[in-house]
């Protein structure tokens, strides 16, 4: 199986919002970031193709089947999913969760969701309640997981983990990605996790893709010029960039270019700082920079 | 269908006990308050269901496990039709205690000298606790089959807003249809066919509506099932 997830020219458009056209493909053996500010269409998305939003447009293959409409139970058996909130009844305990989870998998393994339990310290009758954010978050990647599923779809599922549970759960999400066939689709505003564990980073912003990279080429080439006002003029004056390519941002102290091969930056300006650019810069940059 | 079923008994399985055990004391202090214990136990045959309904769809909101439980391997239409069948599972749970309570009530009742006239079979004999707890169920099916469509294709939330507004327009054309219709006419005439093959008329009455409410609950639960296709979360 090449591609676990495939999205063509995908629309749905709400009062004021409108998803223009998405393509997002996650290749078996992959891990995609999923990046974008609030409200910029990350969760439609995510639901349209997980079949809660109907799309109006477009083409979705989830585990090499067509999805139209509903996504098939068949496909549903091979794919956890993690949301945004912990979903389970308040009241319920670990050990009801651990119920539901064998009722709706014909793979549920309850040894492993056993084990993933006391890997995060989820006592069997912990009530759900009882559990504070970043604890409900690890029941759902356990519950996720516990089906042995192919492709993980995760909606800020490390939102709410302080920096060494986030941690314990990369480890987790990299043990996962142990099996070559499988993938995982991951929506967060924690960029930092998806510099950790990314293959590729898709960027929307206002239902457009603003950028599908590797995360190597964000992360490893490119860079930030950290330049003054004449610094500018003079690089788009040599022409090393193609006009209104350039990307620039001006803060208190001076100015950023987003440069995409900041080694031949390096070399055609010797006298302007260039750092290596985080996932955050990139975006930043992509998203708020003026194009020059 | 069964996921489903299962997950809803799940979810409200430590509810559902406490509720029980409720429901088996207000049953009692009913039928001793209003000295019947028709009384009692048709309040102890509709609380369950009733609260299990209402809860279970509250919880659906809650936590977004509504949306979340889509993810799971289900489809909508079993979804909705595990909801219609965990509510007939506590509705024939409820039934069975309530006639099982009520015949335990009467046989002591029957075993003292000086118990109320009311605890007695005399009183209340195996036909009045069958009429009482039919009649609950029935109450309380057709209240499911009106609201459950509404909460499925609303949520909970704005169910609540929406439900007894559908009740009352519901009453309200119910007594005007039945108010100008010859219902006498029709029912004399039912119960006159039914003599013909040989049937007692109140027992043929008792499955004639009951099939009519469980008719009903089945064609909202299509209704359900198309509403909730539709719906996006």
């Amino acid at each position: 199986m090449e591609h676990l997830i495939k999205a063509r020219g995908l629309t749905k458009s709400y009062d004021g919002f409108s998803l223009n056209a998405i393509d997002l493909t996650v290749p078996a053996g992959t891990v995609v970031g999923f990046v974008g500010s609030n409200g910029a269409g990350k969760t439609t998305t995510l639901r349209s193709l997980l079949g809660l939003v109907c799309a109006d447009g477009g083409t979705i293959t989830l585990l090499d089947e067509v999805i139209d409409g509903d996504v098939p139970v068949s496909v549903k058996q091979r794919i956890g999913v993690v949301l945004d909130t912990c979903a389970f009844n308040r009241e319920g305990t670990v050990r009801d969760v651990s119920l539901i989870g064998r009722s709706a998998y014909t793979a549920w393994d309850e040894a492993f969701f056993g084990r993933l339990c006391e890997r995060f310290e989820l006592a069997p009758k912990k009530k759900v309640k009882d559990l504070s954010r970043g604890m409900g978050m690890k029941l759902s990647l356990a519950f996720a997981l516990a089906h042995h599923p192919q492709l993980l779809i995760l909606d800020e599922a490390t939102a709410g983990l302080d920096p060494l549970a986030r941690d314990e759960v990369l480890d987790l999400l990299r043990d996962f990605m142990k099996h070559d066939d499988h993938g995982i689709l991951m929506s967060t505003h924690i960029t930092s996790d998806l510099e950790h564990i990314a293959d590729e980073v898709i960027c929307i912003d206002d239902g457009n893709i603003m950028f599908d990279l590797p995360k190597d080429v964000i992360c490893d080439e490119a860079g930030v010029a950290h330049c003054r006002a004449a610094d500018v003029e003079r690089i788009i004056e040599s022409g090393f960039f193609e006009p209104g390519a350039m990307r620039a941002l001006s803060h208190a102290y001076g100015i950023d270019v987003l440069v995409s091969d900041r080694f031949a930056f390096a070399r055609a300006f010797e006298d302007i700082p260039v750092d290596k650019a985080s996932i955050e810069d990139y975006m930043a940059l992509m998203l708020k920079g003026e194009a020059r | 269908m069964k996921t489903m079923m299962l997950t809803d008994l799940i979810t409200m399985k430590n509810s559902l006990l406490s509720l029980l055990g409720i429901d088996v004391v207000l049953g009692i202090f009913f039928t001793f308050t209003m000295q019947t214990l028709s009384g009692g136990m048709a309040a102890m045959m509709v609380i369950v269901p009733f609260m299990y309904l209402f809860s279970i769809s509250a919880y659906d909101d809650m936590g977004g496990w509504e949306r979340f439980r889509l993810t799971l391997p289900i489809t909508r239409r079993q979804v909705v039709w595990g909801r219609y069948g965990s509510l007939a599972v506590v509705l024939l749970l409820s039934m069975a205690l309530t006639f099982v309570v009520g015949h335990i009530i009467v046989t002591v009742g029957d075993s003292i000298p000086d118990a109320p006239s009311y605890l007695t079979s005399t009183a209340t004999g195996f036909y009045q606790i069958a009429l009482t707890v039919a009649l609950g169920a029935a109450i309380v099916l057709l209240t499911a089959a009106v609201s459950l469509p509404l909460i499925m294709r609303f949520g909970m939330t704005k169910a609540t807003r929406i439900v007894p507004v559908a009740m009352v327009i519901i009453l309200a054309i119910g007594i005007a249809f039945f108010g100008e219709a010859d219902v006498d006419h029709l029912f004399l005439g039912l119960s006159r066919s039914m003599l013909d093959i040989g049937a007692d008329t109140l027992e043929l009455g008792i499955v004639l509506a009951g099939f009519g409410v469980v008719t009903l609950y089945v064609v909202s639960a299509l209704i359900s099932s198309r509403l909730y296709g539709s719906r996006e979360f």
